[in-house]
């Protein structure tokens, strides 16, 4: 009755790693989120230096074999620092878009599946979070709750969840329209069961795409935030705030603001390339161009 | 908030006379002062809004008080000739200057006078420092005077006239109009604002003193410190008012640059919840004393520039005593035993609020790295300023924060039992406080100060950690900038850019 | 399509009450009173309560909702509670800067996104193809502040060609475009490496399409044939990113302003914030959701007239 292809499970996988393999977005993209990810679990348990140890003596030193990025205004361990940011980057980046995705998707399977007054109200309110920007959510917000990451996180997450209810209920039309949905209710199938068994597993690549490409956005939007003041305040390390202490010593060290800029560059790079690696391989088994 | 028997046990007996317009900077140059700060004024009205930003451009700048405060922190004459005191203390009389004229052509008045200093004490108007005038019993004009009446002596009567913004003298036809056309009588003259960038003061064309050597001051504010930096390196601005990074105060010692530090009256400290839990116990804040490294502290938040300090104590008050700030030097070793004697052996947990200012940023991870190592875990919580108002200042809901009190001689403030320390002791010193106040002699007026100052500092009342300096960066041509932080007006009476400058100025405190 | 165009607009005005309400609810909550922030650590509380009263912040939220909703209906922004000052011409005269500022990095955007789109789409699945593609994605990652104080490093402090910060002011426009500069870069390459992704899809759809391929078959190259054929159909989904892109540059820009301290209308937004004067953050809040919301209107809209399809579907 399915009409989604179920290959035998060893086959499909092997298939999908060469895929994944002959994909350069996915192979650079994986490996940096690799890269990024390795990073925030080694600094859970390892640091060069403890990331908030002060050393008064050692203010603004020079990058050198003791601290290979530097220090900072206080003498805190530049590359101890960036390390730990990394573990608020990908939290923040997780946080934001599961509270969207939780609240996105849903949302868009129900305006899809049951239109009429429901999808209205779900789209009217989609288009009034669409008028804030991820900034402009966080701005009110901080000044509402105060800056903290969990603020920034949280107004990332509300800002994104419009996107996730037009992916979801665009895609779910799609699927809801075809013929074996069609059937499918016609045999007398409830809608919870339609939506789990055959439109959340058709729709399932694309929502995960459009996460990879949001949580580097959601990085870059949480580093703006800190970056402002308004998300993970200092001492706690974080590559935003890490920018904006910088940048008042930049004259003495402009050093300090491009360590944790360069972390940044990576993490986004990593998961834009990635999502794009995952929509270019579905695609391709689509049988669509890129 | 009080002044010095100094002022008074002096004009007592004779009666203080503005020295006659000695010559200032010779060979005023003119042209445009650029002055970098970082904090743009909220409004330009000064009697309606706290932010110390308003004061720094048009206190003494546009408008001017009957007395003032030099950048020595003495009280002077200007709109008042000359003043003297009664022998009981009760009256003050100043006599008026003649002939001043305000910036928009208006006459100066005894009656002008007596309206602003109502105004100033009058609870329906919001001055934030109207509070300091509400001792007055009567204000009135009787020819070229006008005589104050308090309703008890105060010794810091002058003080408090001098050095805010309730003792400016206004225009009673502009007042509706303060937060758009300032007139005052100054040696400028409100020109422009343009919002979060720059305000302009020009020359006063009708100003009754000496015209300053610029013709034009430009404030230019800048949201990032660096950016100042490179403005005063590449010649957009000549002047930073105060720099935000001590740190980067070094590179502008010589090389056609000059840094001006001078003391200011602010006591960065560790205030201390008194009220409640183990902060409650003296021994546990004399143990908190003891483990900050006060010195290192300034070293890496102050660059240095300040001094040490164990009391609300500071340079710019007559009591001040040098010695009593070597007292809690730092030993980890003693502070641990004191915890021990208190019940805390096995240490305590506290939590630590900052307001997000770079002072209080920068101190904050090293007062808990210090306290950490007795024993002391300290969690850090950052705030914004409204909410530290709300919760901290008004709610009392915090255990230990970081702030700089900037006001001056404001030691009264311990005798306030509902004051955000929530000090145990604060009615025996609000007894100590009225004698001092009442003491007729400048020698009684000193000694029950510095009873008051040795008294919190034995009760460890906060961790009092430094008095910074305020640091003015140069180009080094530009002559006649305050020396200190002691007014809260960037006074810039006496500026000119090359030229000399009079040694009576010097004097004073400008910066020759 | 007269219907369909009332349908559109009540959809926007039902929004931008929601947005309304939304800003006046998370704000109302704010802890901190503007009163106490204006009068500072000197403060009674009776003179905190006393100046609530005058500013009226001591009302209940319906009540300043509805006189906010009020003015806002009657195109009257208020007085901002700390400078006392009507907020219209604040923000008017902030957007003096912030205006210029967008409209500099959309073209900069537009001259770097239609070289580098085009190229790599033309050159799709050669090595240049994927290098062009690749300097898209350095772009996107780069966040504007990192590039900014990246510019500010090279063209402010190591070669002094251009102020590192401030704006003087359109008096002098030389001076005032000089100090444009590098923010507009700042915030024009970001956009314009995003919008090379939607040029190279939008030219490789066009270049897949039949009449292109017709085209082809007569003796055109392929650069020529999409010159003369192609170009204006990619042109048309184009504009509207662009449109939907100014949004975008809007949100951008206050974070660049924060950079080079322009006193735009993100450092007003900014220090409002600072400094409790809620009436100045709920009015830019609730006009840059209406931008938004007017610019989605009208990309629908032209969307609407040039698809046919989707008209069809608009009706539906």
């Amino acid at each position: 009755m399915t009409v989604v292809v179920v290959e035998a499970a060893g086959a499909r996988s092997r298939a999908g790693l060469w895929r994944w393999a002959r994909n350069p977005s996915a192979v650079v993209g994986g490996t940096l989120v690799g890269l990024v990810v390795l990073t925030a679990l080694v600094s859970l348990v390892w640091t060069p230096y403890p990331p908030l140890a002060v050393d008064p003596s050692h203010t603004l030193a020079r990058p050198s074999w003791a601290h290979l990025f530097g220090t900072d205004e206080y003498g805190r361990d530049v590359l101890s620092r960036v390390m730990a940011g990394s573990r608020i980057s990908l939290y923040a980046g997780v946080v934001s878009v599961l509270v969207a995705t939780a609240v996105g998707v849903p949302a868009g399977l129900l305006a899809a599946e049951r239109g009429g007054i429901p999808a209205q109200v779900v789209l009217r309110l989609s288009d009034i979070l669409y008028a804030f920007p991820a900034l402009l959510a966080a701005i009110t917000l901080s000044a509402a709750l105060g800056a903290s990451t969990t603020t920034a996180m949280l107004a990332i997450g509300i800002a994104f969840i419009p996107v996730f209810v037009r992916v979801t209920r665009s895609n779910a039309l799609v699927v809801l329209g075809s013929d074996y949905v069609l059937a499918a209710r016609a045999y007398g199938r409830r809608p919870l069961a339609i939506l789990r068994r055959h439109v959340l597993p058709n729709i399932a690549t694309t929502v995960i795409a459009q996460m990879s490409l949001l949580f580097s956005l959601a990085i870059l939007a949480e580093a703006g935030l800190d970056y402002l003041g308004l998300g993970t305040t200092p001492p706690t390390a974080s590559w935003g705030n890490m920018i904006e202490t910088g940048q008042t010593y930049l004259s003495q060290d402009p050093l300090l603001s491009v360590w944790p800029g360069i972390a940044i560059f990576v993490a986004v790079l990593g998961f834009t390339l990635l999502g794009e690696g995952i929509a270019e391989l579905r695609n391709a088994r689509l049988g669509r161009s890129a | 908030m009080l002044t010095g028997a100094l002022a008074v046990a002096m004009v007592a007996m004779t009666a203080v006379t503005a020295p006659a317009a000695v010559a200032g900077a010779s060979a005023p140059s003119g042209g445009t002062l650029v002055v970098a700060s970082s904090v743009f004024p909220p409004t330009l009205d000064p009697t309606a809004n706290a932010a110390a930003a308003i004061d720094e451009v048009f206190e003494y700048n546009v408008y001017q008080n009957l007395v003032q405060l030099d950048p020595k922190g003495q009280v002077v004459p200007v709109l008042a000739t000359s003043y003297n005191v009664s022998p009981n203390g009760l009256r003050y009389t100043f006599n008026i200057r003649r002939g001043a004229h305000f910036s928009n052509g208006d006459l100066l008045t005894p009656a002008d006078v007596v309206f602003s200093l109502k105004r100033a004490a009058n609870r329906k108007n919001n001055y934030p420092y109207g509070v300091l005038l509400r001792g007055m019993s009567s204000v009135v004009a009787s020819g070229g005077k006008v005589v104050v009446t308090l309703k008890q002596p105060n010794n810091q009567f002058l003080y408090d006239l001098a050095a805010y913004s309730n003792g400016i003298v206004l225009d009673p036809a502009t007042v509706k109009t303060l937060a758009t056309k300032p007139v005052g009588t100054g040696p400028y003259v409100f020109a422009s604002e343009v919002t979060n960038y720059s305000v302009t003061l020009d020359r006063n064309p009708h100003y009754w003193g000496k015209a300053p050597g610029v013709s034009e001051v430009e404030f230019r504010y800048f949201s990032n410190p660096n950016s100042e930096i490179e403005a005063l390196k590449t010649g957009q601005v000549q002047v930073i008012d105060n720099l935000s990074n001590p740190e980067d105060a070094k590179q502008f010692h010589g090389a056609g640059f000059k840094l001006i530090n001078g003391p200011t009256n602010g006591k960065i400290q560790v205030t201390i919840n008194n009220s409640a839990g183990p902060l409650a116990k003296t021994k546990v804040r004399q143990a908190i004393q003891y483990a900050t490294d006060k010195q290192a502290i300034l070293q890496v938040a102050g660059g240095g520039y300040g001094r040490v300090i164990a009391s609300d104590d500071v340079p710019g008050d007559p009591w001040y005593m040098p010695n009593l700030n070597k007292s809690y030097a730092y030993n980890p070793a003693k502070a641990k035993k004191l915890l021990a004697e208190a019940g805390y052996s096995h240490g305590l947990s506290l939590t630590l609020t900052l307001p997000p200012y770079n002072y209080a940023l920068t101190a904050g991870p090293l007062v808990q790295a210090n306290l950490d190592a007795v024993g002391i875990k300290v969690k850090i919580k950052d705030i914004q300023w409204p909410l530290w108002l709300t919760q901290v200042f008004s709610k009392h809901d915090y255990q230990l924060t970081i702030v700089d009190h900037v006001e001056a001689r404001d030691i009264s403030e311990y005798g306030d039992c509902t004051y955000y320390w929530m000090y145990a002791g604060c009615k025996t010193v609000g007894a100590m406080l009225s004698k001092a106040q009442g003491a007729r002699t400048l020698a009684g007026e000193v000694r029950g100060y510095q009873a008051i100052v040795k008294r919190i500092n034995e009760d460890a009342v906060n961790d009092w950690l430094y008095n910074p300096d305020q640091l003015t960066a140069a180009k080094s041509n530009v002559v006649g900038l305050p020396g200190s932080g002691l007014t809260e007006s960037f006074d810039l009476s006496h500026v000119s850019i090359g030229g000399s400058l009079g040694p009576s100025f010097v004097a004073q405190g400008y910066s020759p | 399509m007269i219907s369909y165009l009332a349908r559109r607009v009540a959809i926007v005005l039902v929004s931008l009450f929601g947005a309304s309400v939304v800003v006046f609810a998370v704000l109302g909550i704010l802890p901190g009173s503007p009163a106490q922030v204006i009068l500072g650590t000197q403060a009674t509380p009776q003179a905190v309560r006393q100046l609530s009263a005058q500013l009226g912040t001591n009302k209940p939220l319906w009540v300043q909702y509805l006189h906010w909703a009020h003015g806002l209906l009657l195109g009257q922004l208020g007085r901002s509670y700390v400078s006392q000052q009507p907020i219209g011409p604040q923000i008017a005269r902030a957007l003096t800067v912030t205006g210029p500022l967008v409209l500099f990095a959309l073209v900069i955007g537009a001259l770097v996104a239609l070289p580098l789109g085009l190229g790599a789409a033309l050159y799709n699945g050669k090595v240049s193809g994927t290098f062009l593609g690749a300097l898209s994605q350095v772009g996107i990652a780069v966040p504007t502040f990192v590039g900014g104080i990246l510019l500010i490093i090279v063209f402010a402090v190591a070669l002094p060609v251009f102020p590192s910060s401030g704006f003087p002011g359109w008096s002098q426009p030389g001076q005032a475009l000089r100090s444009l500069v590098l923010p507009a870069i700042t915030l024009g390459l970001v956009e314009g490496a995003i919008l090379s992704r939607y040029v190279r899809a939008s030219v490789l759809d066009q270049l897949h399409s039949d009449y292109l391929r017709t085209a082809r078959s007569k003796g055109l190259s392929r650069a020529q044939a999409l010159w003369h054929h192609g170009m204006r159909n990619a042109m048309v989904p184009l504009v509207t990113v662009l449109g939907l892109e100014l949004a975008a540059l809007i949100v951008g820009a206050i974070i660049v302003e924060n950079v080079f301290s322009l006193p735009g209308v993100g450092q007003l937004l900014l220090n409002a914030v600072d400094n409790r004067d809620l009436l100045v953050v709920q009015d830019i809040v609730i006009l840059v959701a209406a931008v938004v919301l007017v610019i989605n209107l009208l990309v629908d809209l032209s969307y609407h007239l040039l698809d046919p399809r989707v008209r069809d579907e608009g009706q539906r």
